[in-house]
């Protein structure tokens, strides 16, 4: 069976998840409820619909990615059963799960084959910030010299 | 502390309803309050082969309650705001959104049912009222129609609740704030 590979690098309040298959090559901004972080790491996902929303793109019920049972969130204050990567405009459509464009989350979807596997590996990361390199001392000294014989 | 306030209330009254005999078991199926048990303690349920028809499971079970809850169904609505308290116990995400989508439709259409069910169990209502609040912020409503609901409905919930509990329930749904573990 077919393994694929979901990535979602946050920063901040919004992220960038990342599916690339065959000719589909997303990048595409997402988001999710500040009060309900699922916690860095990798997770097994499913190609799946959601039971209770009826507003899927091709009419169904909702489509969207699940991220199996036992997932962790908020720094491992505990974990639960029901993350999922569904469609959504911005934070409000969430209350834990990543939301992001409903075009991109059905061609995603679509891609993936067979349905309700687990033949996804979702990675949550965070975007560490990156900083420059501590001053070298030998400079900081030579730059202080100079202004003193100035 | 809203789970450890409630939780022995919830824990008995599943018991009971599941030493009762079928015939007697006030319309909640015995399989149903055994897995609504198990969700809330974090346990495997035991109905269902695996955790991907655990998820299909619990997200039916949601909807039969949904459905009896919008028909009016007293008992229905008592379990099926019982599944909102353990959704929120539990981060269930998914189930929350649905929560906050389909609470205050419900609650349109069976106002009493809802509020006699808060009045008979009021330790149901911080989350009942959380995700009555949460609607109108939900999926890009910003805020619409809270006003109207809070002028049409704060003096039933005065009436059905104590004015502490109404008091709590109006802030809730003013101002939603997601009641801690």
């Amino acid at each position: 069976m077919e393994t694929y590979t979901i990535d979602v690098l946050r920063n901040g309040s919004s992220g960038i998840l990342t599916f690339k298959h065959g000719t589909i090559d997303i990048s595409e901004v997402c988001w999710w409820d500040q009060n309900v972080v699922i916690d860095a790491g990798t997770y097994t996902g499913y190609a799946t619909r959601m039971a209770n929303k009826t507003d899927g793109t091709d009419g169904g019920k909702r489509e969207a990615i699940w991220l199996g049972a036992g997932v962790p969130y908020n720094s491992g204050a505990a974990t639960a059963n029901g993350f999922f990567i569904h469609k959504g405009t911005g934070p409000s459509w969430s209350e834990g799960c990543i939301v992001l464009a409903s075009a991109k989350v059905y061609q995603m979807w679509s891609e993936i084959q067979p349905k309700e596997q687990g033949n996804i590996n979702v990675t949550i990361r965070d975007q560490k910030v990156r900083r420059g390199r501590p001053q070298d001392r030998d400079c900081t000294r030579r730059r202080y010299l100079a202004s003193q014989m100035a | 502390m809203l789970r450890f306030q409630a939780i022995s209330v919830v824990l008995l009254g599943l018991l009971l309803v599941m030493a009762l005999p079928i015939q007697q078991a006030v319309g909640v199926d015995q399989d149903d309050a055994t897995e609504i048990l198990e969700s809330l303690l974090g346990l495997t349920v035991e109905r269902h082969a695996t955790a991907l028809a655990a998820m299909h499971g619990w997200g039916a079970l949601y909807g039969n309650y949904r459905s009896r809850a919008a028909a009016g169904e007293p008992d229905a609505v008592r379990v099926w705001l019982l599944i909102a308290f353990t959704t929120l116990a539990r981060g269930d995400a998914a189930t929350s959104e649905a929560f906050s989508s389909d609470l205050i439709p419900v609650y349109r259409r069976q106002p009493e049912a809802v509020l006699d069910a808060l009045s008979d169990n009021l330790w149901l209502a911080p989350t009942t009222c959380y995700f009555l609040g949460a609607y109108f912020d939900f999926e890009d409503r910003a805020g619409e129609g809270r006003q109207a609901f809070l002028t049409d409905e704060t003096q039933s919930i005065q009436a059905a609740l104590p004015e502490a509990a109404a008091e709590r329930c109006l802030r809730q749904i003013e101002s939603p704030e997601r009641p801690g573990p």
